[in-house]
């Protein structure tokens, strides 16, 4: 089993269009519907990042709506 | 192609869990839908109930992306809570009441929960947590003035239902959330089960296990009646007794569990048509005692986040339980992948691969946790919804010629032991926070019985019986599952030439030549309780001062003894006895207090007549 503290690979941040965050190996073909966000690196960077980044966990679609809801008729 | 595909040809309804449950009690409302001990509740009562409570928590502020959360143990009104929570748009944190109250804090604080649905009796222990407390019994006089009809909750399928947490790998634990849909998926046109209203489905899993899921929204999405099993630790008993009283027909036991219901008592489960074994590896020996019964065994599989069920084999075999039992197919709108150490490329079936799930029962991620749910929920390759997510389970599995997957363990270092998900490293890490542990690992080895149980290894300067001290430490922290029954002092943690812990040169506990001498029995009180302790232990020399749960003791195992000393002794000892008293020493002095009280009650015909039967006997 590769150890994955140790993965020399580059990853790739990926994002889909509801705004939900993963990793994907840099220069595989991308998955339908996920694009690269733009931050590459160690697999640990990656992750780091989208720490940071990703601050709402909510699918956009859910967080379009609710906002349309709550705001004053 | 080694895709297992499960039936997926209908999108799923569009719809909350509360909205499909209020659609069952508009249809019938007067069917039963609880019943506990006596007690009857129909779809029509527990409906209107449960919207009395919802308005009660909407005015708390509960909505959309709200957790509530529940501490209370089986009963109706716990059902009724939960069902309250997703009406007022909400979701529910379930919080196990025998958990220790720092966890139980963390959980609370981690999750965001502002409100707090409580039994009155346990509502003491968060009085520190700055909780809106809510009685899960309100006052129905004073509610009675509370709409019966249902609050616009505002709740969509894609909002959460509710928030569960699972042992981390890196000592914090992460709350799984899962969605409407995520639940619906789970009981809605499910394959892998018979969820009709003819059936009676038994309740008995705690709501911190994600089995309950099954068990309540199965049950009451699907207009069944739920028969919920008293409160207390489940027993062979009193799971014997909930099936007769209530005809159950569906009932759903963790591996542990089934696996002490069958051996004690083997006609238990004998008129149930369909027994669900899940949580872990399934016994072939105890299901091939089910089925030669007849009855229906389902081996049930799949993690939290995947909403408790992605694979399932129906109907085992006889021929199936003479090896591993398969965990079957994909379930009902569910997507299964094996895939090679890469995580992309698939593996022909007959090799062994990671499983990797999709689908609609993919639970939206941690709470509060972005990284690590990036890396768990990736990208699905294959799929053809764009921009749809695969839960990375860690499990390894092959998919069979018969086109059934076989379970073969686990990638990483989390470890099962009674259905329960340990990762070994949040208990190394609690333990190393310890100021008088220099390092420790945890590891899982068998008891001489053949069990599982966690072992921890720990290198200290001061603590000669690392123990009873740790013990004491870990149980202020942890469930009690997290907390090794059996300890190793070592003078240094075995290393492989890496520099990293070798775990298969950590020794096997019980070969402490440092352990004190065995004190024999001096009662024939103490004689029995060695005895029976010898036989459920497989320990052959026992002392009187030696500790239940450091000899490869648990909690099914004390139900076993209180049973086994029940049929030599006219006393029924509490199973908490066992928890209590936890030497034979101890243990027979309460057995002797419970025989002095007992014989004390007694007239001395009623006296001449028990001795003469223990005499028999």
């Amino acid at each position: 089993m590769a150890d994955e503290s140790t993965d020399p690979r580059t990853y790739w941040v990926v994002r889909n269009d509801e705004e939900q965050y993963s990793i994907w190996l840099a220069d595989r073909e991308l998955p339908l519907g996920w694009h690269r966000e733009g931050t590459e690196g160690p697999k640990q960077d990656c992750l780091d990042h989208i720490d940071t980044v990703w601050t709402d966990m909510r699918p956009l679609s859910l967080r379009v709506r609710m906002e349309r809801e709550t705001r004053p008729a | 192609m080694n895709t297992v595909v499960g039936r997926a040809d209908a999108p799923l309804p569009d719809r909350c869990v509360h909205e499909w449950f209020a659609g069952r009690a508009s249809g019938t409302p007067d069917v039963t839908a609880l019943e506990f001990g006596g007690r009857r509740l129909t779809y029509a009562e527990l409906d209107s109930r449960a919207n009395q409570l919802a308005h009660l928590l909407r005015a708390r502020g509960v909505g959309p992306d709200a957790p509530v959360a529940v501490c209370a143990q089986r009963s109706p009104e716990v059902v009724t809570a939960l069902l309250a929570v997703l009406k007022a748009g909400g979701h529910y944190l379930p919080l196990d009441p025998e958990y220790p109250a720092e966890r139980l804090a963390f959980m609370v604080a981690d999750s965001g929960a502002r409100v707090l649905l409580v039994e009155p009796e346990l509502a003491g222990r968060f009085a520190a947590t700055g909780l809106e407390r809510v009685a899960i019994e309100p006052d129905w006089s004073a509610a009675a003035g509370l709409p019966t009809t249902a609050p616009a909750s505002g709740a969509v399928p894609d909002d959460l239902a509710y928030v569960m947490y699972t042992s981390g790998s890196t000592g914090r634990p992460k709350g799984v959330g899962v969605t409407h849909r995520n639940v619906l998926r789970l009981v809605h046109e499910a394959d892998y089960a018979d969820l009709d209203p003819g059936q009676v489905v038994l309740m008995l899993a705690p709501l911190s296990f994600d089995l309950s899921t099954f068990e309540v929204w199965g049950a009451l999405c699907n207009g069944a009646r739920l028969a919920v099993l008293p409160q207390g630790v489940p027993t062979a008993a009193s799971i014997e007794e909930a099936v007769r009283r209530h005809a159950v027909s569906v009932a759903l036991l963790s591996t542990g569990l089934f696996q002490h219901v069958v051996r004690t008592r083997p006609g238990a489960l004998a008129t149930v048509r369909q027994v669900l074994v899940a949580g872990d590896v399934a016994p072939p020996a105890e299901v091939r005692m089910l089925v030669e019964r007849g009855v229906e065994v389902v081996n049930g599989y799949g993690p939290t986040e995947c909403t408790t069920f992605c694979a399932a084999r129906r109907g085992v075999t006889l021929a199936e339980t003479r090896g591993s039992i398969p965990i079957g197919r994909a379930i009902t709108r569910t997507t299964l992948y094996v895939v090679a150490e890469d995580g992309v490329t698939r593996v022909p079936a007959g090799e062994s691969g990671e499983l990797l799930v999709g689908g609609p029962g993919v639970a939206r991620g941690y709470h509060g946790r972005p990284a690590l749910t990036a890396e768990r929920f990736v990208p699905d390759p294959y799929g053809t919804v764009p921009g749809a997510r695969l839960y990375r389970t860690g499990d390894l599995v092959t998919e069979g010629a018969d086109g059934l997957l076989l379970f073969h363990g686990r990638r990483d270092q989390q470890v099962k032991i009674n259905g329960h998900r340990i990762e070994l490293g949040e208990v190394e890490a609690a333990l190393g926070n310890h100021p008088e542990v220099r390092a420790a690992v945890a590891a899982v080895r068998p008891t001489p019985a053949g069990d599982k149980q966690l072992v921890g290894y720990v290198v200290s300067d001061t603590l000669d019986r690392p123990g009873r001290p740790l013990r004491e430490y870990l149980r202020e922290l942890l469930p009690e599952y997290l907390v090794p029954t059996a300890w190793v002092r070592l003078p240094a943690l075995p290393l492989n030439p890496n520099g990293k812990v070798d775990r298969a040169a950590l020794p096997t506990p019980g070969d402490d030549p440092a352990k004190a001498p065995v004190t024999a029995p001096r009662t024939p009180v103490e004689q029995a309780v060695v005895e029976v302790w010898s036989e459920l232990l497989s320990v052959a020399a026992i002392g009187v001062h030696d500790d239940f749960f450091e000899l490869g003791g648990h909690s099914l195992l004390a139900t076993e003894v209180t049973a086994l000393l029940g049929e030599r002794f006219p006393v029924e000892l509490p199973v908490s006895a066992v928890f209590d008293a936890r030497t034979p020493a101890l243990l027979a002095e309460r057995l002797r207090a419970a025989i002095t009280e007992r014989v004390e009650q007694l007239s001395d015909a009623e006296v001449e007549s028990m001795l003469s039967q223990v005499i028999e006997g």
